[in-house]
């Protein structure tokens, strides 16, 4: 199985900016090259990466269904292929890493349909990936079976609330069996350590309150130009190694 | 008359032609264990910053056609119009035909083709990433800069179609054409790819469609025409319809 790593947890705790910190260790750090997934229909990891999205899944996912509809690719053979080829094309990259963009189906309702097909690209994908970073669309609604059947590590991220905490507890839960761990997101002091004493979750690290994240984060610049001591992104390196993804 | 007979007969007589007048060289093939060395289980993945070659990628023109015939040789043969894949830079127009000799002792000739296109779609070759867009008739070909420096041309691209191909129970051989000499020469296969295009076009509608098989009134009607075998097919499935209804 390849190493397809979620990042879940309730809204507004850091998850972006911690798959575009993650995403930045594993390439800064020579461990192979990298598929970073938006899977939050809201968006806004490729920003934090320093890319433009251009056409997301679910962009392709309406070009497929609207050739089946119109008769124009009647045979499923090469159906496969425009999607494997319009997959390729969707993907935005830059040196050791491709970005895929979810986006949002213009339907009201559930996502199920894209959900389904964002599975079934990850797995088309991540093979060739030394890791697969989904960057989770916040609460449960992708901790299902149609997304997490690809997952082999869950990363849990909470801030110090009770509230981001117990999402973290209830995502562990739903998704059942999995390699998982904690993170705790702008701690001050020893408030990470305290917080994660009363979850049962394994407490892979602490990412303290960085200013310097505030900053980037409020002018929109990307994590990859990050100074190598900026604290979060050496708390996400020791997160990593903690997790023991090899 | 089999389905194919017309534009394999016109790439007969191109390749025919580009050997007279030097633009196109028979490379001699591969054998198997040389190939097997370029042989992988996954599709590959190929990122731009990676890649030494980018052959028919997105923004160049491509041409990607599979057809068959009975008349193709016993034995596999590549052929290449224009620069080996080692002396090109950066990026080229690329065409890709694949021509299959077949035996065919059944009906089948729609699983047949499917099978033929999907090992041509499904190619592996190591540090190769090739996917194709069969509703253009276009092939996007990446090849790792890695692969190029390990010995990676047109032998080993052409072959490893040719094998591709080979491996499924009735072909029996392969005639692989690759042209990287630039567009004029992809537009000198035009003619033959709207050709391929339209019979595989209505092949699939015919299979995939319940068609009325009312001739006076049907969009295919021109191609059935100019191929019998067409027309020969939805009649007997149209029978078979009509039988199970």
């Amino acid at each position: 199985m390849s190493n397809v790593l979620a990042i879940c947890g309730k809204g507004g705790v850091g998850k972006t900016t911690l798959a575009a910190l993650m995403a930045r260790v594993l390439v800064g750090g020579g461990r192979g090259r990298v598929l970073v997934v938006d899977a939050d229909p809201a968006g806004g990891l490729a920003m934090a990466l320093g890319l433009a999205g251009r056409r997301t899944l679910d962009d392709l996912r309406r070009e497929l269904i609207a050739r089946v509809k119109d008769g124009t690719s009647p045979d499923p053979t090469d159906l496969v292929a425009m999607a494997d080829y319009r997959l390729m094309e969707t993907l935005v990259e830059r040196e050791k890493l491709a970005f895929l963009g979810v986006g949002r189906p213009e339907e009201e309702g559930c996502y199920c349909k894209l959900n389904v097909f964002l599975r079934g690209s990850i797995e088309a994908l991540s093979g060739q990936f030394a890791l697969t970073i989904i960057d989770a669309e916040a609460g449960i609604e992708q901790i299902n079976r149609r997304v997490m059947r690809t997952v082999s590590h869950l990363l849990l991220v909470s801030d110090v609330s009770q509230k981001g905490l117990r999402v973290a507890e209830t995502i562990l839960e739903v998704a059942g069996a999995v390699e998982a761990g904690l993170v705790i997101n702008r701690a001050k002091r020893d408030e990470g350590e305290r917080a994660a004493s009363r979850t049962g979750l394994r407490l892979l690290g602490v990412i303290p309150e960085d200013p310097l994240v505030r900053e980037f984060d409020m002018e929109a610049r990307s994590f990859f130009e990050v100074p190598e001591d900026c604290a979060a992104l050496r708390a996400s390196d020791t997160i990593f190694q903690a997790f023991g993804i090899t | 008359m089999g389905l194919f007979d017309a534009p394999a007969d016109e790439l007969g007589r191109l390749l025919a032609r580009m050997e007279r007048d030097g633009r196109t060289r028979r490379l001699t093939p591969l054998d198997d264990a040389a190939l097997g060395r370029w042989a992988c289980e996954a599709p590959q993945v190929v990122l731009r910053s990676e890649g030494g070659l980018e052959l028919g990628s997105t923004s160049t023109s491509s041409l990607s056609l599979v057809l068959w015939d009975a008349t193709t040789p016993e034995g596999d043969e590549v052929f290449l119009v224009g620069p080996d894949l080692p002396e090109l830079e950066d990026s080229a127009p690329f065409g890709q035909v694949v021509m299959a000799r077949v035996e065919l002792d059944d009906d089948a000739h729609y699983e047949r083709y499917r099978q033929l296109r999907e090992a041509v779609y499904r190619l592996r070759v190591r540090g190769v990433m090739t996917r194709v867009l069969p509703s253009r008739q276009s092939v996007w070909c990446r090849v790792h800069r890695d692969s190029l420096r390990g010995g990676l041309d047109a032998r080993v691209l052409g072959g490893s179609l040719c094998a591709a191909v080979r491996a499924l129970p009735f072909v029996r051989a392969a005639r692989v054409v690759l042209v990287t000499a630039g567009d004029d020469a992809l537009a000198e296969l035009a003619p033959l790819a709207d050709r391929v295009l339209e019979v595989a076009t209505a092949l699939s509608k015919i299979h995939e469609t319940a068609m009325d098989l009312d001739c006076d009134d049907c969009e295919l009607r021109a191609v059935c025409d100019s191929v019998q075998e067409l027309r020969r097919i939805h009649t007997r499935l149209a029978g078979e319809r009509e039988a199970g209804e």
